[in-house]
């Protein structure tokens, strides 16, 4: 398994597609961090540190992860699931799925080969978003002539943002996870898009109302949408959104996050995750490769 | 141990697919022995890649088993393609990675680490100079050696190639009967499909013929270009009844019949010999002995109903008449 991992790390990492999302992120902190220092080189006067507090924590470590985890590493969602649709896409375009699927490993092993690619891939933007997030508020504690080391405020908004962004992430390789059953279903990296698309709507969708649900916030709702809020009640708890926010303590309702214990987030995030990847499995196992 | 007592290395039995209803593949059965070099021949669409494709698993068959070194495909899919490697319709590899690189996914992908083996597989198939240039600027006939050079990194028992020689030049298709060759020198058993009858009669020492995905025939091609094979031989006018009389008292004739200043004696055209000392013997000289076997496209046109004479490249010539024995074929067999 170590070396299919190995085979497929090898085959992406050279694709130019996977080199401008891995690396977006690095430029364009790079960048604003260049021109923030060029200003303040400049003479400009960047004020007071900002105060801005909220879920992210304050100080300088919490404004920056407001932009850096909160703005920039959403969009990462996309990215991942673009990702991993071109992984098992490419293997079509290219004919390349022949050769893979007459060699010895099983079609079981090729999946989970794409899926465990996507586990260290999203591990590894994991990491070069803290980075970048943790080199942007050093650049800011320097425009800003901040103490350089960390404040009590500063500890406790890293501590947020990496609460907050390893559930963010393991949501986005659980999507990731779907893209690959859905590109093996679709052979079509379009396709398995506007199907993740219409999916995590559904789910984000049923997902707040589910959590409303479960808070008394339909109960007043007419007679003939009572099963639907019945329903939404029972699956609420085991909706993709649901437990991202669940992990990542994104929200205010504090009877939502004690409904909900962070294992049970945890362990329905991992479900997904296998669910997906079995799917994907089923999939390609039953399925005549005639490309 | 002879290659007839070893068990067959492919065994298909009742070898059936259709795709949305239609039958593609129908009934397809035949032999492979360990050593050959194996043509499955057939027109464009005539099934011969969906065969190929049941044999390695890629697409599951609608009815009928494939067994490959005495167990099936369908249950024993890892332990068979262990021992085969296969390339299927075009040379299909990595476009954005190098040729060595390409190389280690493959290599890689079948449990391998060894980059000697890469080395030699690289060397064996001239592509070294070429290791760091990415597979989209090779062309075709590397694309194919590159491929191949993959495909022996695992040293396997059976090689399939589909379509080897599509879209190659000459200098290409040679090169791949020559790859062809080696393979077999080297104990391995090729499996080949194509439509160019030329170049399977070249490298294949057994074939089976496929049209609208049904066996039509199987067996050596040694034994197929001879079926149908004659010897001309040209003597004197006066001559020719007598020379017929004898000729068809041999054994082995299976017809005779005159064009233009010829007797054409149809049998193995092995047998000039023969001919001339069966003639010489009764003082008729012949001064042009021409032995011919047809052509294995001739063989493939005549099992597959697009008969064509024998002789086309020769202006068809009318029979002479003459004692009724002489033009009497003797029954066969």
């Amino acid at each position: 398994m170590l070396n299919l991992l190995q085979a497929e790390i090898l085959k992406q990492r050279k694709l130019t597609f996977i080199k401008v999302v891995t690396l977006a992120p690095v430029v364009g902190v790079g960048i604003l961090s260049v021109l923030l220092i060029a200003l303040k080189l400049f003479g400009n006067d960047f004020g007071p540190v900002p105060t801005r507090t909220g879920n992210m924590g304050g100080g300088l470590i919490g404004y920056s992860s407001g932009y850096i985890l909160n703005g920039l590493a959403s969009l990462y969602s996309f990215g991942l699931v673009l990702v991993a649709g071109q992984a098992v896409n490419n293997e079509y375009n290219w004919s390349t799925i022949k050769m893979l699927a007459t060699r010895e490993p099983s079609r079981t092993r090729i999946i989970l080969s794409k899926a465990l690619f996507m586990v260290v891939y999203s591990l590894f933007i994991l990491l070069i978003f803290i980075g970048c997030w943790l080199f942007y508020a050093f650049v800011l504690k320097i425009v800003f002539n901040d103490t350089l080391g960390l404040t009590e405020q500063d500890s406790d908004a890293l501590g947020r943002g990496l609460e907050y962004i390893w559930p963010t992430f393991l949501g986005f390789l659980v999507w990731s996870l779907l893209s690959i059953a859905l590109t093996t279903r679709f052979k079509s990296v379009v396709g398995a898009f506007i199907a993740f698309i219409v999916y995590s709507t559904v789910d984000g969708l049923a997902s707040s109302l589910g959590v409303a649900a479960n808070h008394g916030q339909l109960d007043g709702l007419v007679s003939w949408l009572k099963p639907i809020v019945a329903i939404l009640k029972i699956i609420g708890p085991f909706l993709i959104n649901t437990n991202i926010t669940r992990l990542t303590n994104n929200t205010e309702s504090a009877a939502f996050l004690s409904s909900l214990a962070p294992v049970q987030s945890l362990l329905v995030l991992v479900g997904w995750g296998a669910f997906f990847t079995w799917l994907a499995v089923l999939v390609f196992n039953r399925r005549d490769i005639t490309d | 141990m002879s290659q007839i007592e070893q068990a067959p290395l492919i065994t298909t039995i009742g070898l059936s697919k259709s795709f949305k209803g239609r039958l593609v593949v129908n009934q397809a059965e035949f032999v492979v022995q360990p050593g050959d070099v194996f043509g499955l021949l057939g027109p464009n669409g005539a099934g011969k890649t969906t065969i190929i494709r049941m044999l390695l698993g890629l697409v599951k068959p609608t009815a009928g088993r494939a067994m490959l070194f005495g167990v099936d495909i369908a249950t024993n899919r890892a332990e068979v393609l262990k021992k085969t490697s296969a390339i299927v319709e075009a040379p299909a590899l990595y476009p954005h990675l190098n040729g060595w690189d390409n190389l280690r996914v493959m290599a890689l992908s079948a449990g391998i680490n060894d980059k000697q083996r890469m080395a030699w597989a690289m060397d064996q198939m001239g592509l070294t100079a070429r290791a760091n240039d990415r597979f989209k600027t090779y062309s075709l006939g590397m694309k194919q050696r590159l491929c191949i050079a993959a495909a022996l990194l695992t040293d396997p028992q059976l090689i399939v190639l589909d379509e080897p020689t599509n879209g190659l030049d000459p200098a290409g298709m040679r090169d791949v009967r020559e790859l062809i060759q080696t393979l077999s020198s080297q104990n391995r058993t090729v499996l080949v499909s194509s439509h160019l009858l030329n170049e399977v009669q070249q490298v294949c020492n057994r074939v089976a013929i496929i049209e609208a995905g049904r066996i039509v025939t199987q067996g050596l091609v040694s034994e197929m270009v001879s079926a149908r094979s004659f010897i001309k031989i040209k003597v004197q006018p006066a001559e020719f009844n007598q020379a017929g009389a004898i000729l068809n008292q041999l054994p082995w004739v299976a017809g005779l019949r005159q064009e233009g200043d010829y007797l054409v004696v149809e049998g193995p055209a092995t047998y000039g010999a023969a001919i001339n000392q069966a003639l010489g013997q009764a003082g008729i000289f012949a001064s042009e002995i021409i032995p011919r076997s047809q052509s294995l496209e001739e063989y493939f046109l005549s099992v597959t109903g697009q008969n064509h004479p024998l002789a086309a490249s020769y202006p068809p010539m009318p029979v002479a008449p003459g004692p009724a024995n002489i033009y009497q074929p003797p029954p066969l067999g």
